[in-house]
Order: C-alpha cells, then sequence, then structure tokens
C-alpha cells in the first residue's frame, strides 16, 4: 500500500494505517535523526514525537503530496528544537523546560516527491568515485564500523576516513546545487 | 590539531568514529568556532539525509522505535470530532480485515507479529477513544498547548468544564480533601492522565482548602488568560494552619570595634528546607519562621576537600563578591567531616520511636514512617541491633532488640504499625531511652530514632521535663534523632529542640525520596557523630572590615565566653556531613547600615592594632569541639586574608 492510500485511510478514521506507516517509516526516520543528532536516545524522541505530529495533522496530511520527505522535514525541526533545548538546559542547569511552540512546518512545504528525494540522494552517491561510494555504503547504508570496512577493502582507516569524508563532501555538494540540503532550504529538505 | 585537521576529521566526528580524546578536543573548539560548527552541521545535514534514503531494504532491530513509544502514540491517537453512531462497526471491519489481509501478506514472521501485536494495542486504544468520548467530549489535552500558541481566549466548553469544576470544589468545601479529589474525578468520568488538569485541580483544591476560593466564577489566575503554565500572582502565604515554628530575626550588621567576635554553634539540621519545598508544592509561601538560611544553605552538597588525617573535619574559608551587592563581601566557611563507610561503622543499637496516635493516621505520616523504616533497615549489619517502641495513649514495646540481619522480622514489625489513640511522647521516650540503655553497646551508636509530627499533646510530662529527661540521657551516651512527618499540626519548633537537646539531627521527610537521602545515603552521617559541641567563634579584623552579618543560625548564636565554656552545649556534626555558615561583610572604608554608638565618656576608642593594619586579614575563624566518646575538647584556628579572596564561589 502507497503511503497516500494509507494516509487517505487514516484521514477517512482507520487508525490502523498509523502502524503501517510507522513499520514503513521508522528505520529511515531514525538513521536520519540519530545521524543528524549524534544521539540514539534523542532520535528515538524525535521520531516519536514526528508520528505523533501526524496524528495531531489530521485531515491536513491530505495537503502532503510525499509522505516521506515531509516526515524528514518534520523529524529534522524537532531535532533542532530538541537539540536547542538540550543546549538551554546545560547552560541553565534547569531540572524542567517547557518546550516551547515550535513554528512547524506547514505540510505543503515539503516540495520534494518521494520517489524524486530518494531518487536523486541514490544518484549523488552513484555518481561518486568507486573507493568513496563503497566506504559511504558501507558506512552509512550498512551500519559498519571503520575496522570493519578496512578489513572488508583492504585500506588502512586512514584510508577509510578519507574517502567518506571526500565522499560527504561531494555528496553534501550535489544536494546542496538541487536544493535538497543548506540553510536556504531548510524547509525543503 | 590545527583547525585545518578540524576540519577533516568533521567527518569523522559526525559518525561517531574518533577517539575521546580527540572527540572532547573537537567538541571544545566546536563550542568557540561557529565556522566549524556550521561545517559539522551541513556534514550532519548529508549524512542524515543520505542515511535516510538507503538503497538496502534490510532494516536492523536497533532501527526499530521502542515498543513503550509506539504504545505511547497509539494510545495517544484522539478523536477527531465525526459522527460516531457506527464506528464502532467499522473499527471492527477494518481489524477483522486487517487480520486477514495480514495473514497472507509478505510480512515475514517477526513482522506479523509485531502487526499484531500493534493491533491488539490499536482496538484496545479504540476502546478507550469510545469511552472518553462518550465522558469527555474535548480533547482537554491538547487544549491548553494549542491556547498557549494563539494566545487566545479559552473556548466556551473548556470555560464551562472550569466554572463547573470551581463551583464543585467550592460546594465540597466542608467535606474531606480526599473525598473532594475523589468525588471531581467521579464527575469527570474517568482519572485522566492530563497533567494540566491535574495541575489545575489541585491548584482548585489546595485553594478551597485555605479558604481562599471564596465564590464560585472567580478568575483562576491574575492574568486572565484562562489555562496558564505560570502562576502570575502571589503565592498565598500559609496562615490557616497551626503549625509551630519558632520566631526568627535576621542577624543585624555589627561592627568589629562593637563586636569583634561572633559566636555560634554548628547546625547539620536540613529539615528547613524540605519543609519550605512542601509549602512550594501546595502553592503557598511558607511563614517566614520556618525558613532558616543556614538550613537551607546545608541542605546542598558542596565539593569541599575531605580532612586528612586524625582530624574529624577539614575548614575551608572563602570570600567572593556578595551576589546582591557586589560592593560586601560574602566569607564562606565550609567545614566538611570526616567520611565513614558503612562497613567500617561501629556497631549500632538503634531503638525506632515511633508515634502512632491518631494525628500520623495520614498517607504522608505513618505510611512513609513505615517506608523510611524499612529503608534504613536495609542498610543495617548483622552487629547491628534495633528495637521499637510506639506511643499513642500509652506506650509499649513493640520490637525487641533484633539483629540488623534478621530484616524480615523488622520488617514485618514496621508493617504492623497502626494509628489511633491520643499521645503521650513523654512516656514513650522514657521506654526508648531504657530499652536503648539496657542494650547499649560501647565504643558504638547508640541512638533513638523518634518519628513523629511532634503533636505531643499528652501525658504528664511538660515541655522542660522533657528537655530535662532527653539531656540526661544524652550524657549516659544515648543520643537522639528527629525525623518529621506530615503538614498541618508539624511542631517544628518543638522537633528541633529535641533534636538539639538530644546531640542529634533533624530531619524533615516529605518524600520516599527524601528518605532514601537521609536514611540511606546520609546514613552514616545521621546515625555515628564524629564530633560533639562544635562551636565556631569568628574575630574580625577591623582594619578591613566596617560591619559584618551572620546569615541564618539565628537560633544557634552563642555568647563570646560560651566559646571556651565547654559545659555549653552546641552542634554536633555526623561522618560526611558539611556545614556551611555565610557572613556578609562590608569592606573598611563603606557605608555600614547599622546604626553607631555615641562616643564613650570613660573609654578611648578602640583602635585596630597594629597586627592587624598589616596583617591584610579580614578574619579569623577558631573551631572548638570535642572527640564524641572522650569528651576532650581541641579547638585550632584559621586567618582568613582579604587579599587571598578566591572567586570560585558561585551560585
Amino acid at each position: 500500500m502507497t503511503d497516500e492510500e494509507l494516509v487517505e485511510r487514516l484521514v477517512s478514521g482507520d487508525r490502523t494505517a498509523v502502524a503501517s506507516l510507522l513499520a514503513a517509516h521508522e528505520a529511515p526516520l531514525l538513521r536520519f535523526s540519530s545521524a543528524l543528532h549524534g544521539d540514539a536516545a534523542l532520535a528515538q524522541d524525535a521520531v516519536q514525537e514526528a508520528f505523533l505530529r501526524v496524528l495531531r495533522e489530521g485531515a491536513r496530511l491530505r495537503e502532503v503530496k510525499a509522505l516521506f520527505p515531509w516526515l524528514l522535514s518534520v523529524t529534522r525541526n524537532i531535532c533542532h528544537d530538541l537539540r536547542r533545548k538540550e543546549t538551554r538546559m546545560e547552560r541553565k542547569h534547569e531540572a524542567a523546560a517547557v518546550l516551547e511552540p515550535r513554528a512547524e512546518v506547514a505540510p505543503a512545504d515539503a516540495r520534494a516527491l518521494d520517489g524524486e528525494l530518494r531518487d536523486r540522494v541514490q544518484a549523488a552517491v552513484a555518481g561518486l568515485p568507486e573507493k568513496q561510494r563503497e566506504v559511504l555504503r558501507l558506512k552509512l547504508w550498512e551500519g559498519l564500523t571503520y575496522r570493519e570496512i578496512a578489513e572488508r577493502l583492504e585500506m588502512t582507516l586512514t584510508n577509510v576516513s578519507y574517502h567518506l569524508g571526500q565522499a560527504v563532501k561531494a555528496v553534501g555538494g550535489r544536494l546542496r546545487e538541487a536544493g535538497l540540503v543548506g540553510d536556504d532550504n531548510r524547509r525543503a529538505v | 590539531m590545527t583547525r585545518e585537521e578540524m576540519f577533516e576529521k568533521l567527518t569523522d566526528y559526525a559518525v561517531g568514529e574518533l577517539a575521546p580524546a580527540e572527540r572532547a578536543e573537537i567538541e571544545r573548539a566546536l563550542e568557540a568556532d561557529a565556522g566549524l560548527r556550521a561545517e559539522l552541521d551541513a556534514i550532519r545535514e548529508t549524512v542524515a539525509l543520505v542515511s535516510a534514503c538507503s538503497a538496502a531494504n534490510s532494516t536492523s532491530e536497533a532501527e526499530r522505535l521502542d515498543p513503550e513509544r509506539v504504545d505511547d502514540i497509539l494510545s495517544r491517537i484522539v478523536t477527531t470530532p465525526s459522527s460516531t453512531g457506527h464506528r464502532w462497526v467499522h473499527l471492527w471491519t477494518l481489524a477483522a480485515g486487517l487480520l486477514v489481509a495480514l495473514g497472507i501478506s509478505l510480512y515475514s514472521n517477526i513482522e506479523l507479529r509485531r502487526e499484531q501485536r500493534l493491533l491488539a494495542q490499536r482496538i484496545e486504544a479504540a476502546r478507550r477513544e469510545q469511552f472518553e468520548k462518550t465522558h469527555f467530549e474535548a480533547d482537554i489535552e491538547n487544549k491548553p498547548k494549542e491556547i498557549r500558541a494563539k494566545n487566545v481566549n479559552p473556548p466556551t466548553d473548556l470555560a464551562t468544564f472550569k466554572s463547573d469544576l470551581e463551583k464543585m470544589v467550592h460546594e465540597m468545601s466542608l467535606r474531606g480533601a480526599n473525598e473532594r479529589e475523589e468525588s471531581v474525578l467521579a464527575v469527570m468520568g474517568t482519572p485522566t492522565k492530563s497533567r494540566k488538569v491535574m495541575e489545575e485541580l489541585r491548584k482548585l483544591r489546595s485553594e478551597a482548602i485555605s479558604g481562599k476560593r471564596v465564590a464560585p466564577g472567580h478568575e483562576l489566575t491574575a492574568g486572565g488568560a484562562g489555562f496558564v503554565d505560570t502562576f502570575t500572582g502571589d503565592l498565598p502565604l500559609a496562615d490557616s494552619n497551626t503549625e509551630e515554628y519558632n520566631p526568627l530575626v535576621d542577624n543585624p550588621f555589627l561592627r568589629p570595634f562593637d563586636s569583634p567576635l561572633s559566636t555560634f554553634s554548628i547546625d547539620v539540621d536540613t529539615a528547613a528546607y524540605a519543609n519550605m519545598r512542601r509549602f512550594l508544592n501546595d502553592g503557598q509561601l511558607p511563614p517566614p519562621d520556618a525558613v532558616r538560611l543556614e538550613e537551607l544553605v546545608n541542605y546542598f552538597h558542596y565539593a569541599y576537600t575531605p580532612p586528612a588525617g586524625v582530624e574529624p573535619f577539614s575548614v575551608a574559608l572563602e570570600a567572593h563578591a556578595a551576589p546582591w551587592e557586589p560592593k560586601h563581601q560574602l566569607v564562606r566557611i565550609g567545614l566538611q567531616g570526616k567520611e565513614i563507610e558503612i562497613k567500617d561503622a561501629p556497631a549500632a543499637n538503634l531503638v525506632f520511636l515511633v508515634d502512632v496516635s491518631g494525628s500520623m493516621n495520614e498517607p504522608d505520616k505513618l505510611p512513609l514512617v513505615q517506608a523510611s523504616l524499612t529503608m534504613l533497615t536495609g542498610t543495617l549489619r548483622e552487629q547491628d541491633r534495633v528495637g521499637m517502641v510506639v506511643y499513642a495513649g500509652n506506650a509499649g514495646v513493640v520490637l525487641p532488640p533484633t539483629a540488623g540481619s534478621r530484616k524480615e522480622e523488622i520488617a514485618s514489625a514496621i508493617q504492623r504499625l497502626q494509628a489511633g489513640g491520643s499521645t503521650n511522647g513523654g512516656q514513650g521516650i522514657e521506654m526508648a531511652y531504657k530499652l536503648a540503655a539496657d542494650n547499649f553497646v560501647k565504643d558504638g551508636v547508640n541512638r533513638v530514632i523518634l518519628c513523629t509530627d511532634g503533636d505531643f499533646n499528652v501525658g504528664t510530662t511538660s515541655e522542660g521535663d522533657l528537655d530535662r529527661l532527653i539531656e540526661e540521657k544524652r550524657k549516659t551516651g544515648v543520643f537522639l534523632s528527629v525525623l518529621g512527618f506530615g503538614t498541618g499540626n508539624y511542631a517544628d519548633a518543638r522537633m528541633q529542640s529535641l533534636a538539639d537537646k538530644g546531640n542529634g539531627n533533624a530531619s524533615y521527610i516529605d518524600t520516599i525520596k527524601e528518605a532514601q537521602k537521609v536514611l540511606v545515603e546520609q546514613a552514616t552521617g545521621t546515625l555515628i557523630t564524629i564530633a560533639k559541641d562544635v562551636k565556631i567563634q569568628v574575630e574580625f579584623n577591623p582594619a578591613k572590615v566596617a560591619a559584618y552579618r551572620l546569615i541564618g543560625y539565628e537560633n544557634r548564636l552563642l555568647a563570646a565566653q560560651d566559646f571556651n565554656d565547654d559545659k555549653k552545649d552546641a552542634g554536633e556534626i555526623g561522618a560526611g556531613h558539611q556545614v556551611t555558615a555565610l557572613y556578609e561583610v562590608i569592606p573598611a572604608g563603606q557605608d555600614v547600615p547599622a546604626a553607631g554608638v555615641d562616643e564613650l565618656k570613660y573609654q578611648k576608642p578602640a583602635t585596630a592594632t597594629a597586627e592587624g593594619a598589616a596583617a591584610g586579614e579580614l578574619c579569623t575563624v577558631k573551631l572548638r569541639y570535642k572527640a564524641p566518646g572522650d569528651g576532650r575538647r581541641r579547638g585550632g584556628g584559621r586567618a582568613l586574608h582579604g587579599e587571598a579572596a578566591v572567586q570560585s564561589s558561585r551560585w
């Protein structure tokens, strides 16, 4: 079942659709938020909050052209809020801080289409030189450690680090050109 | 690492592949370097997006949302306002349909179990949803958020709800407090999880109890914005209870020429802090006399250096600009008692003396006493002995001295306690002391632990007699600790005086957490005295100090000559205990708010000694104390240089 169908079922009152949406998107969202945050527990917080947001949106979800990019942008905003809150709390040693009402993305703001977003990212990765592509794939998609990658590709740790750095830089450039990352396109993912 | 190297390592940092040392170095640099931060953010964005758009289909268990979070999401599914007539059937049909669909789907077994579990939860949630919809038209939990965000008046349904509540609380103001809260919940149909609603209920309730709520329909908060997060009006001052506090008058500024010495007894009690917290949690200001500043300061832990060698405690002196008046100095005297591990502690002979009179029959009294004593029992060892005496109209031994290893026996005696009757505190104390004396452990910890709300209302023993009894027993080596419980008729003054007379400490237990702190984490401090009659005398140098005032310790002040009088009682310090005293000092040459006296006719006005002027010292601190067993006196002095004032006192 596609996201659109699930959203339609959700909006028309079938809450079981939430479970299906969850199963379809939790893994990429968790990868996304833990990479953004560098903290697995906070990543869980962010994804939980993102799905609560889905419930709150209700009928407005119909305006979302592609659910996955929208979920990414919602998750990203939540991550930024959590990080801000965290630093604020560290600074003030506060025991409890009230989560401020956040400026939420309107559903229509996530412009990229689902297929388009994944295709573009994967195309950017495919365009990398072989070594860089392999290191990036093993690290970010397979979740291997540098040491495991070094063994598998028979290179030194320094080499792994170097190729990943180059790969991220190159892909980042491509995605920025496409308006998929960067400050100017915060809301477009 | 150079800045360039850091830039190169940012990707490694973002994917968590840096050694701890490098990690720490980069984190330090990130704090100061906005350029580095921006680059890290860009890398993280790219890494995050690429990770999310994986071409691989495999997902590990680590990439699943925690089950309790899934439960939370499903349980928070809220009702959208739509017609509900055939909704039940609709849901069941869909549920059944989905089950069939699942049976033939390509889900793996794990996925299937997961979906089935989710579905079961989903159906439960649907039931709850249906129930709440019938009884609870609006989604109360979400309303306050919306109001806060949009800053508009509450919608009518919420306003009606609120005024109904107020009316109800007002009508019920003659009934008992617990009954009242239950009734409010019953009318709402179901105990709600909404924190916001519960907070409002609690506020209404405490206002009704304290008689603040005069009529239904009044605005809830001063701002008039309806349900808001912050209380904008003044907190009501607690006035309608019969709690007893000794009057306190702030210490005035004194001039060193008139009063060169400041002498006081130490005080390790922290009861005032927990007691004040209890008032604030109830939305009331504590009575001014309940706020003993030294106890508020002493409640918290400070990183003082522990004593070296045989000394029972170390002394730290520090001066810093006063946060409320930077021209003044704040002088801190910090005592740190020697830590004693519980395994190294001498054998304990404890007698729990528990007030089981009718006034203890409250949830925050006897049940909390039972929980607290059970906790304390958990820390005891085989060589320790515990007995228990209860008192109400009469007193009796309910647990003969029992080895600390027989925890179940002790615990079941504690659990059998029941409250009822009047209070004859005097008889109980005598009995407890007798039990302690009969089982006296030489060189051990011999202590009666009194658990009460302090309401000694019956008995032949007058206040003076009781004090004398406790003082007399103290000389035999049996000390007294007082644990205070409960609200309403909490006799703070009585507890303080009993503990002081008994060489013990008084703690106020308002929550199980506080019991944990006093009886488990600080057990050795509560039980083992490392120095007795600890007195502090500070001599201020008039060449450097125009005036000084001691902050707190108002009821601990001693006359200057009491310092050298070993018959004068003073405070005890327990293992690991800390004592902090603060002076506000006005440096010489500045205005002094206190009025001076006329020039004397028969004496020359005092002047600073040449030594004082030359020394550059602010003050000299002297201590006098006795070792707990032998009663020999010891003492020592230390001077604080004004110039050596350190800037590390943090607020």
